[in-house]
């Protein structure tokens, strides 16, 4: 029964959640400036066309209320309408882009993982935080990630994964290193050290798994910090992935598709903080 | 702490692997004799008689099989399918004779039928071809087949520049149109990757031989890999990539310019224009006062007599553009008229002129009659580097007449909202892409009654005489018989608008490409497509 209720109120949270991404997306386009018009109504040529392709989008979305009902009925019954720029299905756009963005993100994720724990381990172990590690990581962290992929493209040097990684990894660096410090210190390690049990058997079998729920939550929040360097990352590297459609699509102000892509990312945050709110994860070093 | 040095070695030895692997933005592997390069987005169809986009429109003209087509080089007409053409003296009979042996792509013969079947489903309402606008009364217009080998069009009435209009009409199967799969042309549509890129294989039944007798066209296919980044496309170029960029900026030519001379052409003016306007729209949302200061000519004339034309091509375009006083380019020598006498800069006749119409210096700020303060916005699009220091320097000019000027980007959907809905502007600065050097294509721009009449959209009548003057002459030109009398109205036109400047024009942006040193058969022109209009004779060296 609890967990019925769980499960309930976990659906409800996620549904508000979409359903506010929704209204949301579409308050904000639809009262962009420039939704009524089309870059080809200034070319005497295709002038009218796009008058009469604008026609029939104000006639689909004059009133707010009923686009957003069409909207989501659409999504409803599986469809999620036709792109305005590329006037063809958005699922059929978002499909290709969604394995683009799914592995760059996954390699990115993989590689900034490497680097944080490679590093943390190095760093936690020494008597002192050592400035060798957290200057550079201090350094990155102040980046924006638009600002390393200019420079990775100026200097022809690396890309959209690294770029990706190198936001993640120092944030990732500091909060393992923190932790790890604070479990090297725990009085049982302590005394097992002091014992003369070697450092790998202490990691494997103690620190490692009493770290375990803060590095879930940690690649949880691994993902939404990812998302937020998608978008231009993607642009500038030119990455055929959702990022850079959901960047043309607030060009152009392409609803349908900008909706899908918000929607996407609304889910996959919400599904990244299950491993954190879930009801049967242990809490903070209950393990110990 | 010796270990952990080494750890620490490993860590940004991985980093320099990792930073070594540059992002790759090319979308598929080059086959061999293939060219390629960039375009900047989907077309938007491969439908031939429905392109409305300039990258389909790239498409069409490189797969189509056309009776005649339009050399961009020599500007003159000539027969492709058609071995022959001939118009009636009335001009309203058109005559084509084929070629005999003529095959599609997929080796099935090629008679009138299927020329007669194009024409009429490129004029069908339900086809929405913009090519039938130009045949004026699309569904008057009727086609017979007395024979396999010629094709007979009946016109309504006369249309200018007739011969041009079927270099837009793409000869398909009868009743089997195949999205430029099946074509007459020199490619085909083989593939096609969504947002990755369109690759095109040769036709190996194309008509075109060379003089020496071998079948063209030399490539064997082409890439057209969609890509928006300029940036990207430069890099791919430099590599070797890329084989040809149709547009350059004028900052990125000068970047490759740097680094491989050789590689860069500045053909001299295009046939386009940048220019400068005020919103004369009476029920636009503005004050009345400065609907006044728009709608009067000597403060137009005024502007435009401050602004030094020579500093904006020289600085704004790197010295790759050239001062422009009328809508017609001197790279359109048919009808550019060099005797147009538009205002030059001249900082003393332009205060002259504001005194005279009332207006007056307040300490550094110009005032109205009725002491307005002289203020504006000039609104332009974000992301055009040339067009902004255009206005930076405008602004600069202006200034010098006490005037005060901010400037506003806005992206395209929101500067168009402004510009042609709620007309919601003071002033604005664009840039007007001509495709044909006829200007008889203009006729939407210049007539008063037409919503791409920037100045004053959809004027129900002639809201000045000389608006209605210009209206006369642009009818008079497209019904006239003779290229002469054609020639006397627009020079008249572009002296009305050099006397009035609706749009106060300020550069002919040159023609900027790059080609690759491996390419061959290069002819630029100015025309659109610019290195691809003889797409058949390019290869490759090493190429057959």
């Amino acid at each position: 029964m609890k967990r019925a209720v769980a499960a309930m109120k976990w659906l409800t949270r996620t549904s508000a959640i979409v359903l506010l991404v929704v209204v949301g997306s579409t308050i904000l386009v639809r009262f962009a400036p420039g939704y009524f018009s089309d870059t080809r109504e200034m070319d005497a040529r295709y002038a009218d066309v796009a008058r009469a392709e604008m026609s029939m989008e104000a006639a689909r979305s004059g009133s707010f209320p009923h686009l957003l009902f069409s909207e989501i009925g659409g999504w409803m019954r599986g469809d999620a309408g036709q792109s305005r720029e590329y006037g063809i299905p958005v699922l059929d756009l978002i499909g290709p882009r969604l394995r683009v963005t799914g592995s760059l993100l996954l390699r990115a994720l993989l590689l900034s993982w490497a680097l944080a724990v490679c590093a943390a381990l190095v760093s936690s172990a020494g008597r002192k935080p050592s400035l060798f590690w957290q200057a550079p990581a201090t350094l990155l962290m102040a980046i924006p990630a638009a600002a390393m992929a200019t420079i990775c493209l100026l200097a022809d040097r690396g890309g959209p994964v690294l770029v990706l990684a190198l936001l993640l990894a120092p944030r990732d660096f500091k909060f393992l290193h923190r932790t790890l410090r604070k479990a090297w210190l725990d009085p049982h390690l302590l005394q097992a050290r002091a014992a003369g049990i070697g450092r790998a058997r202490l990691l494997r079998a103690h620190l490692l798994p009493s770290i375990a729920p803060q590095i879930g939550a940690l690649a949880s929040l691994s993902i939404a910090t990812e998302l937020s360097g998608l978008v231009p990352v993607e642009v500038i590297f030119n990455v055929q992935g959702l990022g850079q459609l959901a960047w043309n699509a607030a060009l152009n102000r392409d609803l349908p598709v900008l909706l899908a892509v918000t929607m996407i990312m609304a889910l996959a945050v919400i599904a990244s903080g299950m491993a954190i709110d879930h009801p049967d994860q242990p809490g903070e070093w209950s393990s110990i | 702490m010796r270990h952990s040095s080494r750890l620490v070695v490993a860590f940004y030895m991985i980093l320099a692997v990792l930073a070594g692997k540059t992002s790759g933005a090319q979308a598929a592997s080059r086959l061999p004799g293939e060219l390629v390069w960039a375009i900047g987005s989907d077309p938007k169809t491969f439908d031939p008689a429905q392109v409305d986009d300039q990258w389909s429109e790239l498409v069409r003209y490189v797969t189509s099989g056309v009776l005649v087509r339009f050399n961009r080089l020599t500007q003159t007409v000539e027969p492709q399918l058609a071995e022959s053409w001939t118009l009636s003296a009335d001009g309203k009979t058109v005559t084509f004779k084929l070629r005999p042996g003529l095959r599609f792509s997929d080796g099935s013969g090629l008679t009138s039928r299927d020329a007669a079947w194009s024409i009429r489903h490129a004029l069908l309402p339900a086809s929405h071809a913009v090519v039938a606008e130009e045949f004026l009364s699309p569904g008057g217009v009727t086609v017979e087949t007395p024979d396999l080998r010629t094709v007979i069009v009946h016109l309504p009435g006369r249309v200018i520049g007739i011969g041009k209009v079927f270099d837009e009409i793409a000869i398909e199967p009868a009743n089997r149109p195949s999205q430029g799969r099946v074509t007459a042309g020199p490619f085909v549509v083989a593939e096609y990757r969504r947002l990755q890129y369109v690759r095109l294989r040769r036709n190996p039944y194309y008509y075109g031989r060379d003089a020496a007798g071998n079948s063209l066209p030399y490539a064997s296919g082409i890439r057209l890999d969609i890509l928006q980044d300029q940036e990207m496309q430069i890099r791919l170029f430099l590599r070797g990539e890329y084989d040809l960029i149709n547009n350059l900026p004028p900052d990125y030519f000068e970047l490759l310019k740097q680094k491989d001379s050789s590689s860069v052409r500045d053909l001299g003016p295009s046939l386009n224009t940048e220019q400068m306007w005020f919103n004369q729209a009476p029920e636009s949302p503005l004050p009345g006062w400065e609907k006044s200061w728009f709608q009067s000519r000597a403060f137009r004339v005024a502007v435009s007599q401050a602004i030094h034309r020579d500093d904006l091509a020289r600085i704004a375009y790197q010295g790759h553009a050239t001062p422009a006083y009328t809508f017609i380019s001197p790279a359109n020598a048919a009808w550019y008229d060099r005797s147009v006498n538009a205002p030059h800069t001249d900082l003393a006749a332009a205060r002259a002129g504001l005194a005279d119409a009332g207006f007056h210096l307040s300490g550094n700020q110009l005032e109205d009659r009725e002491n307005h303060p002289v203020k504006f916005s000039i609104l332009t699009n974000a992301g055009n580097d040339a067009r902004l220091k255009m206005a930076t320097l405008i602004q600069q000019d202006l200034t010098a007449l006490g005037m005060q000027i901010n400037v506003v980007t806005l992206d395209f959907p929101a500067l168009i909202e402004r510009l042609m809905h709620t007309q919601d502007y003071e002033a604005c600065l664009l840039g007007l892409a001509n495709v044909d050097p006829d200007p008889n294509v203009m006729m939407n721009l210049w007539l008063s009654s037409s919503p791409n009449h920037q100045w004053n959209p959809s004027e129900k009548v002639p809201a000045t005489p000389w608006e209605a003057e210009i209206d006369r002459l642009m009818k008079q030109q497209a019904s006239s018989l003779k290229q002469a009398q054609r020639k006397i109205a627009m020079d008249r036109v572009q002296q009305i608008v050099a006397d009035e400047q609706p749009f106060i024009y300020l550069v002919y942006p040159n023609v900027l490409l790059a080609v690759s040193p491996r390419l061959q058969g290069v002819q630029p022109a100015v025309l659109d497509p610019r290195l691809a209009w003889n797409v058949e004779r390019l290869r490759l060296e090493g190429g057959r």
